[in-house]
């Protein structure tokens, strides 16, 4: 009796071994899900990683990765690395994920990069385009301006800066506007472009002419 | 519909008459009463018996009686739940699980 009983216990732990790895697996993947909806999109790689890890990942599964590896790139300033993930999503499964403006995000981002300025301006237009509402679409095209003002001493670029920032602030209904304001006028008031963490490494609490 | 005669479900699923059996056993050791003679498996009707001394103990009748119940459904989770889990979840399917499942499932079929 004893030997049968042991027998049949043996029987369980292998089923739950062999097995383990499947709950492993559906953890991660439950992890997985749990990141996204708190909007934790490294915590959600590092658990489709886990998951690859242990299994085969779904072809589907390895493009949102991708996916939320560019979105994770374009939120730190890493906007040609964010282009090639977001257009290699877009390839692979065109029109599955909300792709487009971030698309245009990062090629605005990975253009500024560059210093490919009128590039920088095209893609801000077609932002604009799209997203009339948003100030910080305004503002875009403005940094843009802004920076062939620079290169260029083009007066005309710097009226242009200056009007589309006027319409960007007749729409802004909160003051999340004014640092990315302060940034496109010290540009041009310094005649000098840097990045957004030089400017905050120079300025900590903000620039005002 | 077509009729399956019992003591080929009997002789399919085997492993759970052993089981149910060796439950009602179990209960009968654990709760001390006598058992004069076990078939834990048999090409016949019935597949399998325990005969026991008779008890007035309402604790040990209901145990022995309900003891399957409890064994063989425990038992038919705890195996089949991880063998389902790669199938149902990932479409994944192995022999190892295959028989796995035959396994709980005969457990669980003989749990009344």
């Amino acid at each position: 009796m004893k030997a049968f009983f042991a027998g049949v216990l043996i029987l369980v732990a292998v089923s739950i071994a062999w097995n383990w790895k499947f709950f492993r697996a559906k953890a991660h993947l439950t992890t997985m899900n749990e990141r996204i909806e708190e909007g934790d999109l490294s915590g959600a790689i590092a658990a489709v990683d886990d998951f690859h890890a242990i299994m085969r990942v779904e072809p589907d599964l390895l493009v949102a990765r991708n996916f939320w590896m560019g979105i994770r790139a374009l939120a730190n300033d890493s906007a040609e690395r964010a282009l090639e993930l977001l257009e290699d999503v877009e390839a692979t499964r065109p029109g599955s994920f909300n792709t487009s403006d971030y698309l245009i995000s990062a090629r605005i981002g990975a253009a500024f990069d560059k210093g490919d300025y009128d590039g920088f301006l095209r893609h801000s237009r077609e932002s604009l385009s799209k997203r009339r509402d948003d100030p910080i679409a305004f503002g875009s095209v403005a940094s843009a301006f802004a920076c062939l003002f620079v290169t260029s001493g083009d007066e005309a670029y710097r009226d242009s800066t200056l009007e589309m920032l006027r319409k960007a602030k007749a729409i802004s209904t909160d003051t999340s506007f004014n640092e990315y304001e302060q940034r496109i006028l010290y540009r041009m008031h310094s005649k000098e472009i840097i990045t957004r963490a030089a400017f905050y490494e120079r300025f900590p609490n903000g620039w005002t002419p | 519909m077509f009729f399956i005669p019992g003591f080929v479900i009997a002789a399919v699923t085997f492993p759970g008459v052993i089981v149910h059996e060796a439950a009602h056993m179990f209960f009968c050791r654990l709760r001390k009463v006598a058992v004069f003679e076990a078939v834990f498996f048999q090409f016949g009707d019935p597949a399998g018996y325990v005969t026991h001394e008779r008890t007035e103990d309402f604790n040990s009748t209901f145990l022995i009686s309900m003891g399957p119940f409890f064994i063989n459904t425990l038992l038919c989770l705890l195996i089949c739940f991880p063998a389902y889990l790669p199938m149902s979840f990932f479409h994944q399917s192995d022999p190892l699980n295959l028989l796995l499942m035959w396994l709980g499932l005969s457990i669980g079929m003989h749990a009344i």
